[in-house]
């Protein structure tokens, strides 16, 4: 539940999420769901002249079972935020 | 709140999936639900080679198992119609790989493995 609630705070942020195929894709952070799963808007690959397999897509839907790292703006961590939520979670959760 | 994204936006709307074995799957979404099964309609499938442009295979309506999705793209029709598919060149994208442990020499081992005959289907190696 802790990266659940974590990811909507970030909804609206810039990431880019590796897969575990390997491909990256950056975008606008629109939703996230319990599974983790991710919708990115206005999409981006990272090396698009390697992977044009999504060219003509803007925005998609991330399978979380998929996902490798999120990669997120230094500025939407906030450390201090992250470290209550766990230990709240590693007591009660 | 936590049923989330979804994919009830994209019902009726022109899809690309990728899929965990690589490949690239264009369709209609006609139906979901939780597990990310879908009902794709009018389906083919994007074959992406090196050696010559995309071909597409046809396959009408399909249903592909959640457990198996990794990418669901919406397609964006105008993008798509400026595309030459014919002059497009890329390797295939790669397998998701599962995880494998094994022991060698009686120490543990955790690897990455990739189904052997996806890595041999083009001659030049994948990175």
């Amino acid at each position: 539940m802790l990266f659940f609630s974590y990811f909507k705070e970030l909804v609206g942020k810039e990431v880019t999420v590796e897969l575990k195929n390997d491909l990256a894709i950056r975008g606008t952070l629109h939703s996230v769901d319990q599974y983790l799963n991710i919708k990115l808007e206005n999409i981006r690959v990272v090396d698009q002249d390697k992977y044009p397999h999504m060219l003509s897509v803007r925005n998609c839907f991330i399978r979380g079972s998929v996902v490798r790292y999120v990669q997120l703006p230094p500025d939407g961590v906030d450390i201090d935020i992250l470290h209550d939520a766990t230990r709240r979670e590693a007591r009660g959760g | 709140m936590s049923t989330g994204p979804g994919l009830e936006s994209l019902v009726d709307q022109t899809i690309s999936v990728i899929t965990n074995d690589g490949r690239n799957i264009v369709g209609v979404l006609r139906g979901f639900d939780q597990a990310t099964n879908i009902i794709l309609d009018e389906s083919h499938e994007r074959v992406y080679s090196t050696k010559e442009g995309v071909q597409q295979l046809v396959l009408g309506l399909y249903i592909i198992r959640g457990d198996n999705i990794s990418v669901v793209g919406e397609l964006d029709e105008e993008l798509d119609a400026n595309l030459d598919l014919s002059k497009l060149r890329a390797h295939p994208l790669k397998p998701v790989g599962r995880w494998t442990i094994s022991t060698l020499n009686g120490v543990f081992a955790m690897s990455r493995v990739f189904p052997l005959t996806m890595l041999m289907d083009e001659e030049e190696a994948v990175d």
